[in-house]
């Protein structure tokens, strides 16, 4: 062998060189193709791929595991229409075997259909249609479990076989991990950017039959780097913790010196949620995409019932003859609770502790991104929450969904139940505060209406409290609690939780539920504030700001409650467009606010307020602790608000089985009994890392054509070569 | 499965070149020197032709204008190409491996004609390749059960070729101080050019009524180039 190689040394030097000449050759053309490459493809690609709107299905992490949905690199389908059970079966059993892009409404995704599909292997993707296509609203869907959140709730030291089913149609899809990408698609308002392109294509390949090439295909793009679980995640940085900011508030002077809160004198908690989900998650306002979580049942309901339960209230603390009532009343609107109550108990578990603050600095740091904090070790932005004295909470009210949307007498005698964990005589004596029938008139032209209050526990059976924030103030000490809820023993929302629980189901009849239970709730907390059972006129809910707040939440946020308080939002959504609602998804935690906590933190400053001075047209322009609020438009079209100073404060909302590791900055899980939801990081930042790409795509065959073609002609190349070379030397008689 | 038409569409494009390079051309020095040197000639033509199309903007929206310039350019150039190659063929024969063969000449024009072809191949047809190897198609509007990059894959294929024999016989009349062939060079150039229109038209068939042309053109081109050589 050696003696071999060293023998054909000379020639295989004669050989390398040609071939590093022809190296030489093939990087040439191959820099020159690259340049043109680069320069065309743009335009190409534009000529060819055309990008739809989309949301999609998360990537989400617990402390044991992750949920949602994966998108590998390159995942494409051929969109295939599935209308119904028959269509699913016909492509299960007909269509031929590549790869598609499933079109369908959601009353056709269930947990049986998608396990049928994800067996055929024919299923790269599923895109969901909500509104667009013309498919009727599923009579009830809710990809939430049949107990939502009970594993972090007062009840979760019980078996789960115990828990009361509040959301018995929920399928718990929400909770089934993926490992092909869902996205979601739907009509917003006029805008039809996402249904049109799509709707087209579908519909063409369903008249070829899905058989006759080229075919419309969709390529999904939604990379998620996310695996395992929440520890790992956060340890390796490609998770978020899932969060959000609290709102609290309360009448009684906490800012100036002699601070009032901390005086000993009891409190009264009035609560409700922020937050909500849907299936697929949607970025809110600014994303261009469709808002598919809005909640407007639950939370929004609830939420804007207490926000009408504070405005009432507030008309007797900014009257004249106001004086410091014998309690405190606490408003606590807490933010990702559809994460495991994130929001409330860390409320009360930041309440409960003793604080420490180990580092204060102007400046932000690391692990506290704020400017001006007033303790960056723990982050907090101000310590107000220091001086509520958890001890002296006497008693909590919380609204759950309260709309009555989908109940049954509803004009002309609703009821609404009031859930408490056990029947006792100081729970009792909370809900005789409530009890009772009240008459309300219509709002806006409906009719009267007679609501009834009433326990809803009865008959020897207390299917005790539905999952809900108060919970978390329970689970320290057994206080007395209220939920309000429309809903005896299962929730009046069917579609809690989900896409459909959007704004177009309420109306004036809502309205005046709605109003009549805060006005009730406003009155019986007065009463029981000011030890006077006399309570003045002055104390009423006003219905046309529930229903205003109502459309601003779930419809509409160009509205005139939101020009009056922060039109800035207004100016950009004209310039935005759609969306016009913002998401009830909380997103991920980064000390920032979502639009929600932030217009609740306004409401409520702008119904606390002391003290309005200068006029003023941004927040910067007021001193410290005074917002710019109560706009008006001067005749030169510019909005003119007064520096207000109330009060209003944030409070951080992300599952307690997370903490920050002041001496790493990073988020870590420090309990994985407790909630530790995460959102996985996207594999591309562009538009969210969520894209989709409609375009055409050959059949198998022709592919194969052109590789045999390409194969024939190479192959003849060669023959024709070597034959041609062979027949003029020996024409010409060479070599 | 897009790979499949990536590979699919290379083969048809390149294949056959690289068949003829591979096999003759790199097994000779000198021949691969010749290619480079003109494929560098038919970029020039084209790098002329951009300025061209860059400096008046009328053209700019006009296909047989841009046609016109770049076809008029390249034949320019290969006229220029001919000149420089004449003046040095004496030197070429020198260093040739048979400097008295009577198959020199055209094999020289051959070989720079290859040059030529696939300079403009890769050039013109290689950002299509690359977008060949995604996902989707971008149908063909003249042929609709074609798609662009393959009808893009067999016109490439049958330019470098093209290229090849107009060379040929260009150099071939050239030598014996004829400007006729050249004539009819110029000729089929546009005919061929002008052809690809089709493909983009609405005209039905019209990507298969390019190719023929195409075809028919290499087919008369070749018997025009090789005659001689037999003949002779």
């Amino acid at each position: 062998m050696h003696g071999r190689t060293s023998g054909r040394r000379p020639a295989k030097f004669r050989l390398l060189d040609g071939r590093s000449l022809l190296a030489a050759l093939v990087l040439a053309l191959t820099l020159v193709g690259t340049c043109s490459v680069a320069a065309q493809n743009a335009h190409l690609a534009d000529a060819m791929y055309q990008g739809v709107p989309v949301s999609s299905c998360l990537r989400l992490l617990h402390a044991s595991g992750t949920v949602g949905c994966q998108t590998k690199k390159g995942t494409t389908g051929i969109l295939y229409q599935i209308n119904n059970n028959n269509d699913l079966d016909a492509f299960i059993k007909d269509a031929p075997s590549r790869d598609y892009a499933i079109v369908m409404p959601y009353l056709v995704f269930t947990p049986s259909n998608v396990a049928k599909l994800r067996n055929s292997k024919k299923m790269a993707g599923i895109i969901l249609v909500k509104d667009g296509f013309g498919y009727p609203d599923p009579a009830t869907w809710s990809s939430d479990s049949t107990c939502p959140n009970c594993q972090f709730g007062l009840y979760s030291n019980q078996p789960p076989s115990s828990w009361h089913q509040w959301n018995p149609d929920g399928n718990s899809l929400s909770f089934q991990d993926f490992d092909f990408p869902i996205f979601g698609i739907s009509q917003d308002g006029s805008n039809l950017r996402s249904i049109t392109p799509l709707k087209e294509a579908v519909e063409a390949n369903a008249r070829g039959g899905y058989v006759s090439y080229p075919l419309y295909a969709v390529e999904f793009d939604a990379f998620m780097w996310a695996a395992g679980n929440s520890a790992v995640c956060l340890q390796r940085g490609w998770c978020d913790p899932i969060g959000g900011l609290s709102v609290w508030s309360t009448f009684s002077k906490v800012l100036d010196s002699n601070n009032t809160l901390n005086d000993n004198k009891p409190l009264i908690v009035v609560s409700a949620k922020i937050d909500s989900k849907s299936f697929i998650s949607d970025f809110g306002i600014g994303s261009k995409l469709p808002t598919m979580a809005i909640g407007a049942r639950s939370p929004k309901t609830g939420l804007v019932t207490a926000l009408a339960t504070a405005d009432a209230l507030s008309q007797y603390f900014k009257s004249p003859e106001a004086v410091p009532l014998a309690k405190h009343i606490l408003f606590t609107f807490f933010d990702a609770e559809t994460w495991g109550f994130a929001g409330s108990q860390r409320f009360v578990q930041d309440i409960t502790r003793p604080l420490v603050c180990k580092e204060r600095g102007e400046t932000a740091t690391p692990s506290c991104p704020l400017a001006l904090a007033n303790c960056t070790n723990p982050c907090f932005y101000d310590l107000d929450f220091t001086s509520i004295q958890f001890n002296n909470i006497e008693s909590i009210i919380e609204f759950d969904s309260v709309g009555g949307i989908d109940v049954p007498n509803l004009p002309p005698n609703p009821t609404i139940f009031m859930h408490v964990d056990e029947v006792n005589p100081q729970t009792t004596a909370l809900m005789n505060m409530f009890a009772g029938t009240t008459a309300a008139p219509g709002f806006n032209g409906s009719s009267p209406l007679n609501v009834n209050t009433v326990p809803a526990a009865g008959d020897g059976v207390n299917f005790r409290l539905p999952p809900s924030s108060a919970m978390a103030f329970l689970a320290k000490k057994n206080i007395p609690a209220v939920v309000f809820g429309d809903f005896r023993d299962r929730y009046s929302n069917r579609y809690y939780n989900s896409e459909f629980d959007d704004g177009s189901l309420w109306d004036a009849d809502n309205v005046a539920l709605m109003c009549a239970l805060a006005n009730k709730t406003a009155r019986s907390v007065f009463a029981s504030a000011s030890g006077n059972t006399t309570v003045p006129l002055i104390v009423s809910a006003n219905c046309t700001l529930v229903a205003e707040l109502m459309n601003c939440f779930t419809r509409n946020l160009t509205c005139s409650l939101v020009a009056e308080l922060y039109p800035q939002l207004i100016d950009t959504l004209e310039v935005l467009g759609p969306p016009l609602t913002d998401t009830a998804y909380s997103g991920t935690f980064n000390y920032d606010t979502n639009v929600m906590p932030f217009l609740i933190n306004r409401i409520m400053t702008n119904l606390t307020a002391t003290e309005r001075t200068s006029p003023c047209i941004r927040d910067d322009q007021c001193p410290t602790d005074y917002a710019c609020m109560s706009y008006s438009k001067l005749a030169n079209g510019t909005s003119v608000g007064k520096c207000t100073q109330g009060f209003a404060r944030f409070h951080w909302a992300y599952g307690t089985g997370i903490e920050k590791n002041y001496q790493k900055a990073v988020f870590e899980v420090v309990d994985p009994t407790k909630p530790s939801w995460t959102q996985s990081k996207f594999g591309t930042a562009a538009t969210n890392g969520i894209r989709m790409r409609l375009f055409k795509v050959a059949s198998t065959n022709y592919e194969a054509l052109q590789l045999g073609i390409g194969c024939i002609l190479t192959v003849l190349g060669i023959a024709t070569t070597i034959l041609s070379q062979r027949y003029f030397r020996k024409r010409f008689k060479m070599e | 499965m897009t790979l499949i038409s990536f590979f699919g569409n290379a083969l048809t494009a390149y294949g056959p070149a690289l068949a003829v390079f591979l096999l003759y051309v790199a097994r000779n020095a000198q021949l691969v020197i010749l290619l480079m040197t003109s494929a560098f000639f038919w970029l020039l033509s084209i790098l002329f032709s951009s300025v061209f199309w860059y400096l008046i903007k009328p053209l700019q929206n006009v296909p047989v204008g841009t046609i016109f310039v770049a076809v008029t350019l390249q034949e320019l150039f290969r006229f220029l190409f001919f000149k420089l190659m004449s003046k040095a063929e004496k030197g070429l024969n020198i260093i040739a491996k048979t400097p008295n063969s009577p198959l020199n000449r055209p094999a020289n024009a051959f070989v720079t004609g290859l040059g030529f072809g696939i300079m403009s191949g890769l050039t013109l047809y290689l950002s299509q390749l690359a977008e060949s190897a995604g996902p989707a198609i971008l149908a063909c509007n003249s042929c609709p059960g074609m798609d662009v990059f393959f009808v893009g894959a067999l016109t490439t294929c049958l330019f470098i070729f093209l290229h090849s024999v107009w060379n040929m016989v260009a150099f071939d009349g050239w030598y014996r101080g004829q400007w006729l062939p050249f004539g009819f060079v110029m000729i089929s150039h546009y005919a061929a050019s002008y052809g690809t229109l089709l493909t983009p038209s609405s005209i039905e068939y019209g990507c298969a009524i390019a190719l023929l042309i195409d075809f028919v053109i290499l087919i008369v081109c070749t018997t025009l180039a090789v005659r001689p050589i037999l003949v002779s």
